[in-house]
């Protein structure tokens, strides 16, 4: 069987037996998509607030890594944090070269999580207007340079 | 961390040798149509147009060795031989050190003497026997990354202990090579596992199409580890060529090489081969004529310049009374002459021997001149050009032509052959011109560049002729063959003539140039 679907329905099957906390599975309604609700529960910049993540996941996955990103709602903004742009899209390295089969949607969840919950710097990146301007569609699209590994 | 942070500063050919001296003496033999990969490179004997082939080294040829493929990987299986028998790990291991030392071999056995674990652990190996191994899944287990729980599948276990199923991996290593092109760095996939999968688990591994991709891709950051080894440039050609040509040294030469499939270009810069242009001004000339040529010819032909601050005018309607926009200077566009002296003659200029309209004039010559002595030396350039383009559709004239003869006059294949051969010698001459005129540009007026332009001018001559005989009718070539051949040796001999007189001039740094670089 097609590992992609197997994986997936594997994933499915124990996220819906409960999430590690902060998370909630929104939807996965057709196995190409999904989207999870983030909080972190840590004194942070985002306490008490809910981000909502998208995942997409490519018909080569796990080998080849999902597209994740932020999706704006009314009530849901895009968390300000210096790797985050304005349009959701997020520059971290497990996204990009640094993503491996053994990565899965909790384990970039909780990447995320830790990401938020670890920085004080209440800015969008340097770069953030020049690139939302010339971004493509989906993040995965973009070639992010990881310079810097500690926030 | 991929990188490998050990600094290399050794000489870029110090831990390779030559293992055959004997370096393809081709350099008259072959020549290509174009940039086009079609072209069979086949052996051209032309030694009834040159005479024997001497055996020394000309002064505009550059020794180099032309390499397939199969030379490339048998260069690399010698350093891994070599290192093997000095280091005694397993070749897969010392395939993966190698690969992270640029294949610097002497590099690489100097740092594993000296520090034996921290070139493993850098580098993603470990030393034991054994680098993968296939076994099969006891009960319970699920692979991680595709949730398969089958029992009794068949799991890989890497060198570092992690394992997974075995199609699994195929997917990772095929993905990770097919989508990402990836040769080095195919790592382990578990997180923080810098382990490479060895050459030989890839292999048993993939496809023979993704495996023959690999082998590619390595011997490709190969090629690209060695300042002496470039590949052809020609499309869709996979063959290398090797040249101890420095980058000091192409100040005084041009690096032409060629092929095992017979294409020439220069290794210096990886464009066509330019003899007797110097790679630097190739690329000064290029710039040059890509962003001004067409600019140049317009302000040529539609402009004048103001006597005073020399900035070009466009007159587009209107009287003859000019005003320039930039230093405000009035002046009558018939006689370059100052306004005010004219009066009211709006429409007639009668001044223009007088004294003052004339020394206005000669004030504009000089920057017009410098113009019009580029636009003398571009146009004779994109002629050539041109007409090397051209020649690709008399190229498959002369084909048809040649089928002719053989057909209606009953000549045989291989006399026909002569029309090919004098064609390529036609399309090298071109080439050599064009690039002639692009060097001459750079040049300073000397004696020596009066022999050269006059050795330039007589190929030139030469080559027309030459191009002319092309046009003649099937019938009529078969009965001036010889006239073509005669003309043909001409044309070679004199080739040779002018790349000769220019080598010696830049070996001997003879030559001054106008510009710096």
């Amino acid at each position: 069987m097609d590992i992609c679907k197997r994986r997936l329905m594997k994933e499915l099957s124990t996220a819906e037996k409960g999430l590690p906390s902060g998370l909630t599975l929104v939807s996965a309604n057709d196995l190409t998509s999904w989207y999870i609700d983030i909080t972190v529960d840590s004194n942070s910049l985002y306490q008490g607030q809910i981000y909502r993540l998208m995942f997409m996941y490519s018909p080569n996955y796990p080998m080849k890594v999902p597209n994740v990103q932020f999706v704006p709602d009314e009530n849901r903004p895009i968390p300000i944090h210096p790797h985050i742009y304005a349009n959701g899209h997020i520059c971290l390295d497990i996204l990009g070269d640094g993503w491996t089969p053994v990565q899965n949607t909790v384990s970039v969840c909780l990447s995320i999580q830790s990401m938020l919950a670890g920085n004080h710097t209440n800015e969008r990146p340097p770069d953030n207007d020049s690139y939302v301007r010339s971004a493509p569609k989906y993040a995965q699209d973009s070639r992010f340079i990881y310079h810097d590994d500690s926030v | 961390m991929s990188d490998f942070d050990y600094n290399d500063n050794e000489a870029p050919y110090s831990d390779f040798e030559f293992s055959d001296q004997s370096f393809d003496d081709t350099e008259d033999n072959n020549d290509e149509i174009g940039y086009s990969s079609t072209d069979d490179g086949s052996a051209f004997d032309d030694d009834d147009i040159y005479g024997p082939r001497a055996d020394t080294r000309k002064i505009y040829e550059t020794d180099h060795k032309a390499l397939t493929k199969t030379d490339l990987f048998d260069i690399c299986q010698s350093l891994i031989d070599d290192a093997h028998s000095i280091l005694s790990l397993p070749k897969d291991t010392i395939a993966t050190l190698l690969q992270t030392f640029n294949w610097r071999r002497d590099n690489l056995i100097e740092r594993y003497m000296e520090d034996p674990d921290k070139v493993l652990s850098t580098s993603g190996v470990i030393d034991k026997p054994t680098t993968f191994q296939f076994e099969t899944a006891e009960s319970g287990y699920m692979c991680y990354i595709c949730c398969e729980d089958t029992p009794n599948m068949e799991l890989l276990r890497l060198g570092c202990n992690h394992r997974a199923c075995r199609s699994c991996f195929k997917y990772y290593t095929e993905q990770k090579i097919n989508e990402e092109g990836t040769s080095k760095d195919l790592r382990c996939p578990n997180e923080n596992c810098t382990f490479v999968i060895p050459d030989s688990a890839i292999k048993v591994l993939v496809t023979i199409d993704v495996y023959n991709k690999y082998k590619d891709l390595s011997l490709k950051s190969f090629v690209r580890s060695r300042n002496s080894i470039k590949w052809c440039p020609y499309p869709d050609c996979d063959s290398a060529v090797e040249c101890l040509v420095r980058d000091y040294e192409l100040k005084t030469t041009v690096p032409s090489v060629t092929c095992a499939n017979g294409h020439s270009f220069c290794f210096g810069c990886s464009l066509e081969d330019h003899q007797p242009c110097l790679c630097a001004l190739v690329k000064l000339w290029l710039q040059k004529s890509q962003d001004d040529s067409e600019t140049a010819n317009w302000i040529k032909a539609n402009t004048k310049e103001c006597s005073k601050c020399h900035a070009p005018i466009e007159k587009n309607g209107g009287c003859n009374h000019m005003k320039c926009k930039t230093c405000r200077h009035e002046f009558c566009w018939i006689c370059m002459g100052d306004w005010i002296k004219h009066g009211q003659a709006y429409y007639n200029c009668s001044r223009y021997d007088d004294k003052d309209s004339k020394e206005s004039r000669e004030a504009i010559s000089d920057s017009r001149h410098s113009l019009e002595r580029y636009l003398h030396y571009f146009n004779r350039y994109a002629n050539h050009e041109q007409s090397a383009r051209l020649d690709k559709k008399t190229y498959i004239m002369v084909v048809k032509k040649s089928k002719v003869l053989q057909e209606s006059i009953g000549m045989s294949w291989i006399q026909a052959q002569f029309l090919s051969q004098s064609f390529k010698i036609l399309h090298q001459a071109r080439k050599t011109l064009k690039w002639s005129y692009a060097f001459a540009y750079y040049l300073e007026k000397s004696h020596v560049t009066t022999i050269f332009e006059d050795n330039q001018s007589d190929l030139e001559f030469a080559v027309e002729q030459l191009s002319e005989l092309f046009e003649m009718d099937a019938s009529e070539i078969a009965d001036r063959k010889v006239q073509l051949l005669d003309k043909c040796s001409y044309v070679g001999k004199r080739r040779i003539k002018l790349i000769e007189e220019a080598a010696k001039g830049l070996s001997a740094e003879e030559w001054k140039y106008v510009v710096d670089f």
